[in-house]
This record gives C-alpha cells, structure tokens and sequence, in this order.
C-alpha cells in the first residue's frame, strides 16, 4: 500500500545489539533488503513503513527525517504528533530523549526544543514568542497531572469552535532548552510515586508532553498557535524480562488476574459501531483528535529490538505499526447506495410488502388470541377496513404495484375525507388516461386490421400469380425436353463426323512421318 | 515472631508490596517473599489447637508411588497416620510450596511453578474438598488456569476450570477454612466470612472462563461468564460486604453487558440488564466523591437505552423485509422474545418499552418517543459547547431513530416531513462546529446530511408525478442545489490544507466515501428539471472523475465494484442522450 494513501506516517527503528546481547551471542532476527530503506523481513514476513532506520543510523539522520519537517509546521501554527511506541529497552527514550547535552547523542525532543528556540531567534523583534509545556499521561482512561499530582482525573474540554484540551492541566513556561527536561524529570518522579501497581500502571499508561509555541505580533496582535504533542504509547510495555530462563511471554496471551478488568472484558464482546459503551470512548484520540485528522502531520515512531530474543514484541511492534498506518476515520457510509431507478423502486415495493405483511400479522396475532378465547379490546384490536384491503392485496401486491402507480395506495391512513376525496380523483383522472389509452391502442387495432387484409389480398393475388407461372412452366417443360432430343439427334451426325475427321487427320500425320 | 506472623508477612509481600515494585526490578518483592516462604520449610510451628486436631481425624496421609498424599476418612475407618503434627506439618509445606510455585509462574517461570503445582495437586487431589484442604484446591485450579491459558491452551484451561466447578458443588455442604488457617484455625472468624472469602476466589475462576471464551471468540460463552461474575458480585451487594462490591462499577459493566445482548438481538435480555444498571445506580451515594461522574454516567446510561431503541427498530425492519423477501411470516425469520435469558436478583419496576420486534408505526413510535427522551436528558449533561463529540453523536442517534421510523410511515407527506427534520438538525450541527477541529465529525455529518437531501430529493420526485405543481418543481431545484453543494462541501474537506488542493490519492478508508460522494453529486445533477443539457453534462463529468480515479488507482474499484460499472455505462449513455438533447434544441 503506497505510504502518501495514509495521514499517519509510520517509521520504524532499530537499535544495535546490546551488550548482553551480544554477549549472550544472540542472533538479529530482522533483515534489511539492500536496495530498500522502507522495508524489512522478520522470520520471511516483510514489513513496509515509511522509513525504517537501521541500527547504523544516527540520532540526527531520525530527527531530520522524522520530526524537523513537523516542527516547522508547528512554529507555522498548525499541530504535530509523534508517538513513540515498542517494548522496554527497545531505544524509546534514546530515539525520544537521547543524552542530553550531547550535540550527537541527544534524541528528538532536545533537537525540536533546540530548533524552535533557535528559530525565535531569527524572528524580528516585534515578535512575542512563548514556550509552554505540559506533561500528563492517560492511565484507565484518566488524565492525571504530572506536573500536579493533586490533578488526577483532568477532563477532556470540547469547545465547539476551537480544540480539545485538556481542561485545567498544568502549563509551565520555559525559556531554556534543559528547562523541558527539569519539567519531564519532575513529572516521571511524580508518575512514580503518585501509583499503586507500578507494574501494570506502565503498561497500560501513555505519557503526553505538549510543547505549545506561541507566537504573537506585537505591532498588529496576531497571534498564533501551535501545538505539539509528544506521546509515549502504552501497549507494547511488557513487564521486563528478568534473567529467568523462562519462555518469551506475549502479553497479549495472558488473563487478566484482577477483577477490576471486568469492564474490559463485558466491552470487548459488544460490536462497537452499533453500540454505546458507558467509559471506553478513548480520551488519548479526543486529545489528538485534530492531529490523526487529515492534514496535520503525524508520526509514529516503532522503536525495535533486532535481538531473537525479543522476536515476539518486536513482531508485535511492527503489527502495530502497520495497524495504524490505516486507522479507520470514523466516516461510516450508512446506507449502501442503491443507484439506479429500478432499484430504488423495487426497494420501495419490497418496504410496503413488508409493511403489508406485518399487518397480517397483526392481525393473526389478535385471531390468535379470538381463538384462544380471549377477549381482544377495542384498542387492540387490527383495523378491519385494513386487514380487509391488506389480505387480498398480500400476494399480488408487487404486481400491481409494479404495472400500475396505485399500488402506493395508503391502506393505514384513517378515515381522512379529504384525502380519500384527492385519492380518488386522481384514480378518476388515470382511469381517465387508462381510457384514453385504451381508445388510442383501439384505433390502432382497427388500422392494422385493414392493414392484415390489404396485405392479405397482395398475397392472394401473388400466390395465383405463383399459380399461373406454375402452369405455365409445366407445360413447358416436356416442350423444353423434347427440344432438346431433337437437338441431340441433329448433334449425333456431327459428332461421328468429328470423330471421323479426326481419325483421318492422325492417319494422314502417321503417313507423314514415315 | 510466630510462624504465622512471618507467613503473613510473606504474604503481604508477595501480593501487596510486590504491586509497587520498580520498572527495572519489577520481581524484587516476588524473590524476597520466595526467600522468606522458603526459610519458613524448617520453623517449628510450635502450638497445637483442638479445633486442627478435629479437622485431621477426617484427613489420613499415606504414601503412593513413593508420594505422599492426603486421603479422605470415612467415620468407621482407622487413620495410617496417626500423628497430628505430621500430618499438619506436611500440609504446611504443601501450602509453602504453592505460594513458591505461584511466585515462579508470576515471574515468568511458567513451566516450573506448572510442574509445582502439578505436584502439589498429587498430593491433595483425593481430598480436595476437605475443609482444611478447599481453599488450597480452589486456588491451586486457579493458577493452574492461569498457566495453561498463557500457553494459549485454552481447552486445557477450561477443563480444569471444569474440576474446579465440581469442587465448588462439593464445597457447598462444608465450611471451607481460609488459606492460612491451615496454619491456624482463627476461631475469631466469622463462618460467613470465611465464605466469602472462598466465593469471592471461586468468582475469579468464572472471571477467568470469561476472558477463556473470549480469546477462543465464543462470545456467548464468554458474556454468560461475565454474567456469571456479576450475578455473585451482586450477592456481595446483598450481603452487605461493601468491600467487595462497588455499585458504580457493577452499574457500569451490566449496561456495557446490556449492549453485547442488544447487537446480539436479544432484546429482553439487553433491556433486563440495562434496568438493572439504571436501579443499581440508585445506590450510588449522591455524596459520591466524584459528583460529576455519577452524572455523567447518568446521562451515559441513557444512550445506551437511545443504541437499544435504534437498534430495535433497525433489527425490526430487517427482520420485516427479510420475512417479505422470503414470503413468510417474520416469525420465521426471528421470534420476538419476552423474557431475558436471565434474571438478577434486582427488585424493578415495570418495563417501559417493549422488547418484542415491532411490527407497525404506532410501536415503532412509542420506541421513538422513548429514545427521543433519553436523547434530550442525556443532552443537557452532553451539551454541545463541551462536549462536542457525545453531543454529535446524539444528534446522529437522533436522525437514525427518524430513519428507521421513517421505514414504518407509508405517508409520503409525514415521510418528508421526517427527512426534513434530519436535514434541520444535521445542517445546523454543521453550521455550528469548527470543521478544522472537529474533521472527522464534519465529515460523518456532512455525508449523512448529503444522503438526507438524495432521500427527500426522491421522495419530492415521487410526489411531483402525483401532484405537479410549480412550487413542488421549485422545491426540488432548491434541494438538488443543497445536496450538491453539501457533497461537494463534504469533498472540499479532503483537501490539501495549506494548498487547498484536492489529493491525487485518498486512502483507503476514504475511497468509498468520495466516490459515493461524486456519484451521489452526479445523480443529483440528473434531476434537474431544467437546463438539462448542461446538468447532464456535469453529471456526465462526475461519473468520469469516478471511473479516471477508478482507472488510475485500480486497487480502489474492490471499494466501488457496483457503482463503477453504472458509472462505465453511464459515460457510455449519456452523451447519446447529450446529443439527443442538442438534436431537440
């Protein structure tokens, strides 16, 4: 599927092998295609993203090719995303941060901090220009406050003429690149301490931060605005393996232990286009509502492991990402189209058919219950006028309908004078047509009669005319024959003299020679 | 410290403390409760108690296939072991040895806590359901469940869960004794407790067979096992054990439940659950610390009642126009059922819509006024400047409800009407929401409103055969113009933002969309009265953006297959047609 068909640019990374990997002599699982930088194999199956960085590429190389176009955009006052999402200790927090204060070693977020400050840089003095952060994360579909951990279930704010947002969060002004990540350690520390199953808690929480750049003119007041919302998904967390030579566990396989996950389980089984489940509407998509939507630009980031040993999550990851590069929108098409007249009146026919159909049943339903002795009040009882109409009409009813336009007839219209009055003039009047059509199809009966019997007398008089050659040619027949004896009698003499003649002239050639 | 402080202890640890143990050792606490079990093989349990005493004259200990293991006694038969403390210390162990085994399948060593338990199960298998032993058994099955699901063997799983169900049965003539009264029988707990504590782990198992079904995709098996779940939650509720019972939640999961039976057609059951929702919401405290969310789950709930009346009389229609397709009586099709597949013990009120199909317009309008109530209560929590998108969907359930009830009006005038009060509702949401915020809503509206003005549109064309008046001609001239402009609104939102640009390619969730959207433009541009032959020509033109964009993107025509084809033949036609109309002027 060509990438330029999605919103969502999905990009997947690699780290090297670690030291214990290598170590442990484990084996990379993942190849790359030579001659392709958007591919790879896992175990024979291929995946295609938009980009997949080898273990080679540098901390630079991702930030320009993922995230600098994005941060322009943001500066221009429209919103970005990107997500970051794999396992443990599968480079999320190198790709994402990297080490700070390092020119090659620092990750995304220091690069775009250090790109906007720069850009304000540039800018003419007449322009204002803000920085804000906020840092939240989404646990059990709760907003809690990194950055005020007495915020703990912060709702989600939909103004109808303006963004979503988060109503109330915390907002931090910063004016230096190394403030951010002061603002992002003061929020982790709180995310641990602010939980009681740290375990399950990271696994299932996602982690916002959100830059705002704010810039305003300070020569007219214009303003502008741009968000950009850093996210760390949940969902490939698996609880980090510890050394134990157990099997590699996928997450998914396992039972929830804890009856609190009850919910999960009564929603899954419900079909969701169809229905409405009390708390499951996600607030991660109302936040990013506007980034996932056409234009705006977003980026997923898979962050891998090469190693065998991960080959499951890593698999996983990589199912995810393919997953999102085509997140269904929510535009459902309710109706199928049904496009050509016909069928739009045949649907039609099969509607009232159906609707006639239910009146019968209403009404065995109540000669059910005469039969059973009840007694059926006035109330409940079918309309008899209805079932009368409705009982012949049942089975022939399509081919009326469909030969005839009275077959619209509104048997359940009550006893509307006026109406009934309408609908018989208009039965008048097409009787009047179906007249008028008889007399025409009449006349042209009568004209093709006369028409039968002229051609009728034509060919009378052909066949006699037919007749006479006949005759004609019968009795010329034995004259024909006897000609020709004749001719053959006369021949007769010739031919013997040819015959003769040419006897003569061989002898004479024969003497010759001699 | 006594020997049943330190077990306690350990316990606290493994299954309290461990709960907040770090990212990067997220076992320590689990290994530091193993240690603490395992040093506890060789402490001396010290005192003796009467009421053990009594419990182990039922319980013998003799050895098979060189292993140990308890044996029921009859009342007229001799124990082989005699000694108490024996047999008690032994059982102590067999208890130490399932919380180690329990810590090795909760650390990722599945296989060995696996062949731990198994073990341990040998031993106490001929006597599962003795007092002493039950809890033990219960949830030793327990992680055995666990264990054998995580291996994805499911049917495994469930017959285990099978050999825990009988231990259950057998279970209810007895008093079960709680896990570390193996150690020492506290005569201070209550008998009720006790069985609480032995029902509350019995639940999990029914919780588990839950999620068990779920993963084998047996949805049905899977919901009744939720049912399961919450019919003794709510007996906990009965019984006042507040602890392990949270109406709020229980609420919530029975109308969630609610809408699995609902899309599953059962509607008797669907409308018993959601009853039971709303009457447990009653006991929510209105002091709840989270005012807010018991409003909001209020006002939730009453859209789950709005999803089960639209898809009552969704699944009514249906049900109507298969029984007319196939000439038989709907019955046939499917029976209307009254009463739920089950029944919780909830006191209710009577029912106030029917749950039986509906058959004609005055039930399928009962069932619409109902919803029509729930919707306009749920909106004065789910206001449109707030919260746009449940307020959208309202107003989206709102115009299906007219949809649907739209199939059981035969009055093509009352039939207008009801497409008339769609459009009104859905092109003022249109007008009202920011389209660059909320894309993806405009999009749906606007599509559904597009489709709206086709359906009155056919319906004003229907009429004008019947009466034709100018003002009917003029009528649909005006709404052939909204329904264009509205599609093509629709299509503008496809834009390049910054070039305002059409793409060359929409993905795929959008193709079928935007190619409906230009056909829909082109049929309409074909009703138009006059001017006919350059609306023909623009309709001419919109089935050849379809068919060029077909064309270029081959993959695409799986999403169209039906349309393409009239668009091919109507490239085809119409010009004919052009050129006839040309011949004529």
């Amino acid at each position: 599927m060509a990438a330029k068909e999605c919103n969502i640019r999905v990009v997947a990374r690699f780290r090297p092998l670690n030291e214990s990997e290598k170590r442990a002599a484990s084996e990379s699982v993942v190849e790359f295609p030579s001659n392709k930088d958007d591919t790879i194999h896992i175990t024979d199956k291929a995946f295609i993203f938009d980009k997949v960085f080898r273990p080679n590429a540098t901390q630079e190389k991702v930030y320009n090719e993922t995230a600098k176009e994005i941060v322009k955009d943001v500066l221009n006052g429209y919103n970005g995303t990107i997500f970051a999402y794999g396992q443990t200790s599968s480079g999320k927090t190198h790709t994402m941060e990297g080490v700070m204060g390092s020119d090659g070693q620092q990750g995304i977020i220091p690069r775009i901090v250090q790109d906007i400050f720069n850009h304000m840089h540039t800018l003419n003095t007449n322009l204002d220009f803000q920085i804000k952060i906020s840092y939240f994360e989404i646990y059990l579909d709760k907003i809690h406050d990194l950055l005020d951990v007495s915020k703990t279930n912060l709702p989600v704010h939909e103004d109808k003429n303006g963004v979503p947002y988060v109503k109330g969060v915390t907002q931090r002004f910063v004016s230096l690149p190394n403030e951010v990540f002061k603002i992002m350690n003061e929020g982790k520390n709180n995310r641990h301490t602010a939980v009681t199953n740290m375990n399950e808690h990271s696994s299932r929480s996602h982690s916002v931060l959100l830059i705002y750049a704010q810039q305003e003119n300070a020569d007219n007041g214009k303003k502008l605005t741009g968000k950009l919302y850093l996210v760390d998904l949940a969902g490939s967390e698996n609880v980090s393996k510890t050394g134990a030579k157990g099997q590699v566990f996928d997450e998914a396989k396992n039972i929830n232990k804890s009856l609190s996950a009850l919910g999960n389980v009564i929603s899954a089984l419900a079909d969701g286009t169809k229905s409405h489940i009390p708390y499951r509407d996600s607030k991660l998509t109302r936040i990013l509502q506007e980034s996932l939507g056409g234009n705006a630009r977003t980026t997923i980031i898979l962050c891998c492991s090469p190693a065998i040993y991960n080959k499951s999550e890593t698999k996983s990851t990589l199912d995810f990402g393919q997953r999102a590069k085509c997140i269904k929108n929510r535009v459902t098409v309710n109706e199928e189209l049904t496009t050509e007249e016909w069928k739009r009146r045949w649907e039609k026919e099969r509607e009232e058919v159906a609707r006639l159909k239910d009146q019968l049943s209403r009404a065995e339903m109540e000669f059910e219950r005469w039969r059973r002795g009840e007694t059926v009040t006035k109330d409940e009882q079918v309309n008899l006028l209805e079932s009368d109409d409705t009982l012949p009409t049942t089975s022939v009813v399509s081919t009326v309908a469909a030969a005839n336009p009275l077959g619209g007839l509104d048997l359940r219209s009550s006893v509307n004078v006026d109406e009934w009055e309408k609908e018989r003039s208009i039965l008048y009047q097409q009787l009047d047509e179906k007249d008028d059509e008889i007399n025409n199809l009449a006349q042209t009966i009568e004209r093709l009669k006369s028409q039968i019997v002229e051609q009728d007398n034509i060919f009378s008089q052909a066949r006699k005319d037919n007749e006479n050659l006949q005759i004609e040619l019968n009795r010329l027949q034995p004259e024909s024959e006897s000609e020709k004896e004749e001719v053959n009698e006369v021949l007769q003499p010739f031919e013997e003299l040819a015959l003769n003649y040419d006897q003569k002239t061989q002898e004479v050639e024969t003497k010759r020679s001699y | 410290m006594t020997f049943l402080e330190r077990y306690l202890i350990a316990v606290d640890k493994c299954y309290v403390q461990s709960l907040n143990d770090s990212e990067t050792e997220p076992y320590k606490s689990k290994y530091e409760a193993r240690k603490l079990f395992e040093e506890l093989y060789d402490v001396d349990i010290g005192d003796k108690s009467d009421n053990l005493e009594k419990e182990f004259q039922t319980l013998d200990l003799i050895e098979e296939d060189d292993k140990k293991k308890f044996i029921m006694i009859q009342s007229d038969q001799q124990a082989k072991e005699l000694s108490v403390s024996k047999k008690h210390r032994y059982l102590i162990h067999l208890l130490l040895d399932y919380h180690i085994a329990a810590i090795y399948s909760d650390t990722e060593e599945r296989s060995e806590g696996e062949s731990r338990l198994r073990s341990i199960l040998t031993s106490i298998e001929q006597a599962l359901h003795h007092p002493l032993l039950c809890s033990l058994s219960l949830n030793l099955l327990n992680q055995l469940i666990l264990i054998r699901t995580s291996f994805e063997q499911y049917n495994d799983a469930i017959e285990i869960a099978k050999q825990t169900e009988d231990l259950y049965n057998k279970s209810l003539v007895i008093e079960p004794y709680l896990l570390r009264e193996i150690i020492h029988i506290d005569t201070s707990i209550q008998a009720d407790d006790r069985r609480q504590e032995f029902e509350q782990t019995y639940t999990h198992t029914l919780f588990y067979l839950a999620q068990i079904y779920g993963k084998l995709d047996q949805k049905n098996e899977s919901a009744n096992y939720c049912r399961l779940t919450l019919e003794r939650q709510l007996t906990m509720f009965d019984t006042n054990h507040s602890k392990h019972f949270d109406p709020f939640d229980w609420a919530t999961n029975c109308a969630t439940l609610s809408q699995y039976y609902m899309t599953n057609h059962d509607f008797a059951t669907a409308r018993h659950c959601l009853m039971c929702a709303d009457k447990m919401l009653e006991n929510v405290p209105s002091t709840h610390a989270e005012n807010d969310k018991l409003a909001e789950r209020i006002a939730s709930f009453k859209r789950c009642w709005v999803k089960y009346a639209v898809n009552l009389l969704s699944d009514s229609s249906d049900r109507l126009l298969q029984a007319a397709d196939r000439d038989v009586n709907p019955n046939e099709i499917v029976r209307s059922s009254t009463t739920p597949q089950f029944q919780f013990k909830l006191s209710l009120p009577p029912p106030t819509i029917t749950c039986s199909f509906i058959l004609d317009y005055d039930q399928a309008r009962q069932v619409f006024l109902f919803a029509m109530d729930k919707i306009d209560s749920a909106k004065s929590y789910y206001i449109l400047d707030g919260f746009v998108t449940d307020h959208v969907e309202l107003c989206q359930d709102t115009s299906q409800l007219y949809s649907k009830l739209v199939f059981f009006e035969s009055n093509i005038d009352r039939k207008c009407k009801m497409h008339k009060r769609r459009i009104d509702l859905l092109s003022t949401l249109c007008g009202e929401i920011s389209e660059e915020h909320y894309l993806y809503i405009m999009r749906q509206l606007l599509f559904e409103l597009g489709e709206c003005y086709s359906m009155l549109l056919d319906l004003k064309l229907e009429q004008k055969n019947d009466l034709n008046s100018n003002k009917t001609i003029e009528k649909i001239s005006h709404l052939t113009k909204l329904g264009i402009s509205t599609f093509e609104r629709f299509l503008s939102t496809m834009n390049d933002k910054k070039t305002k640009e059409k793409p060359e390619t929409y993905a795929d969730e959008y193709v079928r969309p935007v190619l409906l959207a230009h056909f829909y433009i082109a049929r309409f541009y074909s009703k138009f009265i006059d001017n006919r032959l350059e609306n023909l020509q623009q309709s001419l033109n919109q089935y050849k953006i379809i068919v060029n964009y077909v064309d270029k993107h081959p993959n695409s025509r799986e999403y169209i297959e039906q349309e393409y084809s009239i668009c091919k033949e109507m490239i085809d036609l119409l010009p004919l047609k052009l050129e006839k109309l040309r011949q004529i002027k």
